[in-house]
């Protein structure tokens, strides 16, 4: 939006704000960002506090619906027929990719979600709005740590013993919240457009669980298909995470270079497309 | 240079009709707009015609410690311009320098949450409002007591009365500590003595040297605390300057926008399912008269239409008298006189009937509004003018006295003094013959 720049001889100390139409394809306004840091701290507090309010369990739901959802799967394929889980066993294999899956699903709903969300906000304050989709990625990441916790036991009731691979593992949860935060720049910027968003977003992720290597392991995918495969960035993700928390999982690393990509162009394109439609937010929301 | 805290040059904003909520909320929508914008392209024809300017080369300086006030009507930009000063949105083209920093209240409460507690939501709304928490902490106390909801500041905001709600929400705003204020309609909110609390706050924030910007409908509140004003008039700028000639001119432009057909008013609010279609004001034996008289019986006639094969229940219908400076004198409403809820359908009307009228000679306004199941149908503020010829209400031979001409209202009352003097103040009745 405008550009803030402390221009301190013309006003005495004043901070000076020039207001004009934006120009400009990539301009980030990191000063205004850093300037209203707080606001991105608190944001994620009020997203995690209203979530929990009034639940009897409170936080633990974080802990308990994964776990539910490993009891569920587990149980389901236990009847249905074995899935290869590439040595460990299945629930721990399961809660491996679980971990990553709850934290991507969640991102991205609350992300895209987060400009619509919080119309109210954006038609009568001013802040970068960048703020909204950054906290909404954020947030999730508490319900992620509170999760891990509960794997921790899972992983204790098996007797797996993590290796020195898992210090790699917020490599990993930073993958997941940049693939995130990109794809909800768009979501978001689109959504405030377009509210079909709103309808297609819980079916693409529906769609996105089972394109994703939670339920099987990547072995399972056919050979001619996985090109295709290799640029989803959740598989990398959840690769990455079975890679630093499951001894003796092993991966091939030089598939994640194409999701790489992925994630690095719809972060830029993310950028520029939400800095252009940012300045007409006000009057579309 | 160091003096001025805003200057504007140029500032315009250009809306693209149907851009918005109305033609493409949809992929598909916007995909036939496309389309058709192609055709459209083909046949050489513009998409220009369906854009409109809310906002047409506006400049001016405010120095700083001034307090500006911004009038004119419904839709003239007034909400845009500050929209645009307090960076919301931003201008088609024209540039504006701000020196210091801006807090805007274009709606206290905003970003309130219904699950937090008072507590919570003064730093919620306080980060929101660009305040550094360092900052809310030190005003933490000042700020509830303020509010005057101590009680409740660990309950919810959900259990709220709306009244403690926006009394919270100004405490925080009120104590940030900007350079400039820009304030869009605060005082419509509270009680009496809350509005009072709060003229009293900005008064103190002007006096302390801090520019302030105020748009508000109220011309007494704008007389009072502003030293110049800005008329705004179909996104530009009418008239500029002293308070009391820009209040002057927006009483003129009052009176020709009221003067058009009620139908054709753009500048309403609400669902539109009901629409008032005509205003009519009639004496005691039911004639239309262009002005009603000090004291006599008076009727207000309020015609509207329904849409087609629609019932609507639980309906109000009243109509409020502003006197010349904008500010409301009385409400007649049907849901006061008559808690039975009011069934309207078709076409018809509601009549008023005042039977003395209160009012002393002068140019008044009504301001209309209709509802049903709570949902605001149609609203107009300064819908009609209203002309009353003064006579002599209290049958004592005397006129009102000077400077309260549609300044006020009449009432019923008797004086006595220690010397046994008295005298009372009754309508005459023998007028009514």
């Amino acid at each position: 939006m405008s550009v803030l720049n402390v221009d301190r001889r013309s006003a005495g100390m004043l901070p000076h704000v020039r207001i004009q139409p934006s120009r400009g394809l990539l301009d980030l306004d990191l000063a205004s960002l850093w300037h209203y840091r707080e606001l991105i701290y608190i944001l994620v507090w009020r997203d995690v506090t209203v979530r929990y309010k009034q639940t009897m369990l409170g936080v633990a739901w974080a802990m308990f619906q994964p776990v539910a959802t490993m009891l569920i799967f587990t149980a389901v394929f236990s009847v249905m027929g074995k899935i290869p889980s590439d040595g460990s066993p299945y629930p721990v294999f399961l809660y491996a990719g679980l971990l990553p899956w709850f934290y991507v699903s969640q991102a991205l709903s609350r992300g895209g979600a987060s400009l619509v969300g919080d119309a109210p906000l954006i038609s009568k304050v001013y802040f970068p709005r960048l703020i909204l989709p950054l906290s909404a990625t954020m947030a999730p990441l508490v319900d992620l740590i509170l999760a891990f916790v509960a794997f921790v036991g899972l992983m204790t009731w098996y007797e797996v013993v993590p290796t020195w691979r898992v210090l790699f593992l917020p490599l990993f949860v930073g993958l997941a919240a940049t693939f995130t935060l990109a794809a909800g720049l768009w979501i978001s910027a689109l959504y405030v457009r377009y509210r079909d968003v709103g309808h297609i977003l819980p079916i693409l992720i529906q769609l996105g669980m089972f394109v994703s290597p939670i339920l099987y392991p990547v072995s399972k995918v056919p050979e001619s298909w996985r090109a295709l495969y290799a640029l989803n960035p959740v598989v990398s993700v959840v690769q990455g995470f079975r890679w630093a928390l499951i001894p003796g999982f092993q991966v091939d690393f030089v598939v994640f270079l194409p999701s790489l990509g992925v994630v690095f162009v719809l972060l830029i394109g993310g950028l520029i497309y939400f800095r252009s439609m940012e300045r007409t937010f006000a009057d579309v929301i | 240079m160091s003096d001025v805290a805003i200057t504007a040059d140029r500032l315009s904003k250009n809306y693209r009709l149907g851009a918005g909520t109305v033609q493409h909320n949809t992929l598909r929508d916007h995909l036939m707009h496309r389309l058709r914008g192609l055709t459209r392209w083909s046949t050489g024809q513009s998409e220009s015609d369906s854009s409109f300017w809310a906002l047409k080369d506006i400049s001016f300086e405010v120095k700083r410690g001034e307090v500006l006030g911004i009038v004119g009507h419904n839709g003239a930009g007034k909400s845009t311009l500050l929209k645009i000063l307090s960076r919301i949105t931003q201008p088609t083209t024209g540039t504006a320098d701000i020196y210091g920093r801006v807090s805007s209240l274009l709606e206290v409460g905003t970003g309130f949450h219904s699950e937090l507690t008072g507590r919570e939501n003064i730093f919620l709304n306080a980060a929101m409002l660009g305040m550094r928490r360092e900052e809310v902490r030190k005003k933490f106390d000042e700020i509830v007591a303020f509010s005057g909801v101590e009680d409740f500041i660990d309950t919810p905001v959900k259990r709220y009365s709306s009244g403690m709600y926006v009394r919270l929400a100004f405490a925080v705003a009120a104590h940030l500590e900007p350079e400039i204020l820009i304030v869009d309609e605060v005082l419509a909110v509270g009680d009496a003595s809350f509005q009072q609390k709060c003229l009293g706050k900005m008064e103190e924030v002007s006096r302390s040297g801090r520019t302030v910007l105020i748009v508000s409908h109220n011309m007494t509140v704008i007389e009072g605390l502003c030293e110049r004003a800005i008329l705004l008039e179909k996104g530009r700028v009418a008239k500029i300057g002293n308070t009391h000639e820009v209040v002057e001119g927006y009483a003129d432009a009052i009176r020709d926008l009221a003067g058009t057909e009620i139908e054709a008013r753009q500048d309403r609010d609400g669902l539109g399912e009901i629409l008032l279609t005509r205003i009519e004001v009639l004496d005691g034996d039911k004639h239309p008269v262009a002005a009603a008289i000090t004291g006599r019986e008076t009727i207000i006639r309020m015609y509207y239409r329904c849409a087609k094969g629609k019932e609507f229940r639980n309906c109000r219908v009243s109509i409020s008298v502003n006197g010349r400076k904008g500010q409301d004198l009385f409400v007649l409403s049907t849901d006061i006189v008559d808690p039975k809820p009011l069934t309207l359908r078709g076409e018809g009307y509601v009549d008023f009937i005042i039977p003395e009228l209160p009012l002393t000679g002068g140019a008044y306004f009504f301001q209309s509004y209709i509802e049903s199941n709570g949902h605001a149908q149609d609203w107009i503020k300064n819908v009609a003018p209203f002309s009353v010829l003064d006579a002599d209400y209290y049958g004592t031979g005397k006129l009102c006295p000077p400077g309260w001409e549609a300044n006020g209202v009449l009432i019923h009352y008797r004086w006595e003094s220690d010397e046994g003097l008295s005298a009372d103040a009754w309508p005459s009745r023998a007028r009514a013959s």
